[in-house]
């Protein structure tokens, strides 16, 4: 399977007038192909610090990051600019990599047409549900055809019905365009039941604490609400639970 | 309370509300100006100190058969809206360029605290012998007015634009200028719009200061005059043409806001 994205040892300091704070120490993982890894820790651990390395935002203190491919970025709110209408604020990465040709113009009207964003084109963001605004944020993402995609504690935002809603909205449009995909999160069961692989990182300086190849039964296509009523479920629930857990102890 | 039956009600009743605090204003304004003529007209109190409405009134037809009135007013209004907008162009150009650099906002920040805090007419006298005794002088008084509220404001409202959605367009590859373009000014329209407001009452004072100081014309000039040569009527007039055109400039800015906000934010679509 190709890699489109790999850390090895990658350390990263932050230097404040009280003295130096290791947030990440030697992190290293890839992700593979059509694949999608969940990296779940403790709050304030570094789990952004990786996103931002990934994207280019920040430059690590040590180790190395390949990269194959471009990088697409989704964050906790839908960020969509008010005074843009849906598909001006879907168009905007576009205008900024001045890509904005026939070909990716057509690219993204197919998008906005499938996934059914086609009668809400010239709605602006405070007309759409929840739902719909996130589903347009990922549009706007998909638009610069990014190979990788980094979910920032997607939908954290959001109620809870909406969220669950929202996660296998997205998780199915992930798939269906082959994307790969970090996802950065809290939520034990979000990790669970949209990661091929969790990593569960411990407390500052965080380091990688356990690595979970993510096995469910399924009967038919998955999805994050299917996978959380496989058997395995709880097994790996507990897991990941007493994991994350036993820093509170230390 | 009566209960709201059907869509026609709701909007009869809320048509009536309107037009019932719009008669309110208007007696309101009657009632003030009959008040004032009949007690001159009795001296109850002392017309050759406050004037009188008809009298005024007299007056300002004299003014508009003679011609002298646009001559004032059009002076006035030139010098305000020039003024207006230097002032806020110039001082929005300023804003831009502390958030574009953060040490050269650092660098300037006490000397705009004191500027700020400076009443500004203060400088008047010397920014007329700077700068001419003309309209190039009163002018620059209202800028001076105008120029360091615009700055101070349009830089606090740059900076504290959404740090999320300057992160995602520099996830995109933005660019400082193009953050600026697709975030930045876009989403302080409002704003901007905010500032021009005020600036517009800033410019008129800064125009009116100007026209006391210095000048054979416009409606400071005549105010200042009627003061002088003890003509409260001159005075008066002077004021209330001043409140008329503040009160249209106010308006039509409104409308263009209304506007704005009726196009951009959203678009009611019936389903």
């Amino acid at each position: 399977m190709k890699s489109l994205l790999t850390f090895e040892d990658v350390s990263k300091s932050f230097f404040t007038e009280t003295g130096k704070t290791e947030v990440l120490s030697k992190i290293s993982f890839t992700l593979h192909e059509d694949e999608i890894i969940a990296v779940i820790g403790p709050s304030g651990c570094g789990k952004s610090t990786i996103l931002n390395l990934a994207s280019s935002l920040d430059l690590q203190t040590s180790g190395e990051i390949k990269k194959d491919g471009n990088i697409g970025y989704m964050f906790q709110r839908d960020n969509l600019f008010m005074w843009r209408n849906v598909l001006d604020n879907i168009k905007l990465g576009l205008e900024i990599s001045k890509t904005l040709n026939k070909d990716n113009l057509n690219y993204v009207n197919d998008l906005i047409n499938k996934y059914g964003l086609k009668d809400f084109s010239k709605y602006y963001p405070n007309e759409l549900s929840g739902g719909m605004r996130q589903r347009v944020a990922l549009i706007r993402t998909l638009a610069l055809k990014p190979d990788v995609l980094l979910l920032d504690e997607p939908f954290s935002a959001l109620d809870y019905q909406t969220r669950l809603f929202v996660l296998d909205d997205v998780y199915k449009i992930i798939k269906s365009e082959k994307k790969s995909a970090i996802i950065v999160t809290h939520d034990i069961s979000e990790a669970i039941s949209v990661a091929d692989k969790v990593i569960v990182l411990s407390n500052r300086p965080c380091i990688i604490k356990k690595v979970l190849n993510i096995k469910l039964t399924i009967d038919g296509e998955r999805t994050p609400t299917l996978a959380r009523k496989s058997k395995e479920f709880q097994k790996y629930f507990d897991l990941i639970y007493k994991e994350l857990n036993s820093y509170e102890a230390d | 309370m009566k209960q709201i039956e059907s869509v026609e009600q709701f909007k009869k009743i809320k048509r009536r509300h309107k037009a019932f605090v719009l008669l309110a204003q208007i007696s309101i304004a009657i009632l003030f100006l009959l008040t004032w003529e009949i007690l001159a007209s009795l001296n109850v109190i002392n017309v050759f100190l406050v004037s009188k409405p008809t009298d005024i009134f007299n007056l300002f037809v004299r003014y508009l058969q003679n011609g002298e009135l646009f001559n004032h007013i059009k002076i006035s209004v030139y010098e305000t809206l020039l003024g207006l907008i230097i002032g806020t162009l110039l001082g929005l150009l300023i804003g831009i360029l502390l958030w574009w650099n953060d040490t050269i906002a650092k660098i300037f920040d006490p000397f705009l605290v004191v500027l700020n805090a400076l009443p500004k007419t203060a400088l008047a006298p010397i920014l007329i012998i700077w700068a001419g005794t003309g309209i190039k002088g009163i002018v620059l008084v209202a800028v001076s007015l105008s120029i360091v509220v615009t700055i101070m404001s349009s830089y606090n409202y740059f900076i504290s634009a959404d740090k999320e959605q300057i992160k995602m367009l520099k996830t995109m590859g933005a660019n400082k200028f193009q953050i600026l373009t697709k975030l930045i000014l876009p989403s302080n329209i409002p704003n901007i719009i905010n500032i021009i407001k005020i600036n517009i009452g800033m410019s008129w004072v800064g125009v009116i200061v100007g026209e006391f100081l210095v000048s054979r014309e416009g409606i400071g000039y005549l105010v200042v005059y009627g003061g002088q040569v003890f003509k409260l009527d001159l005075v008066m007039m002077g004021v209330f043409i001043l409140g008329i055109l503040a009160l249209l400039m106010y308006l039509i800015l409104n409308y263009i806001e209304k506007y704005y906000r009726h196009t951009k934010y959203s678009k009611r679509h019936k389903v």
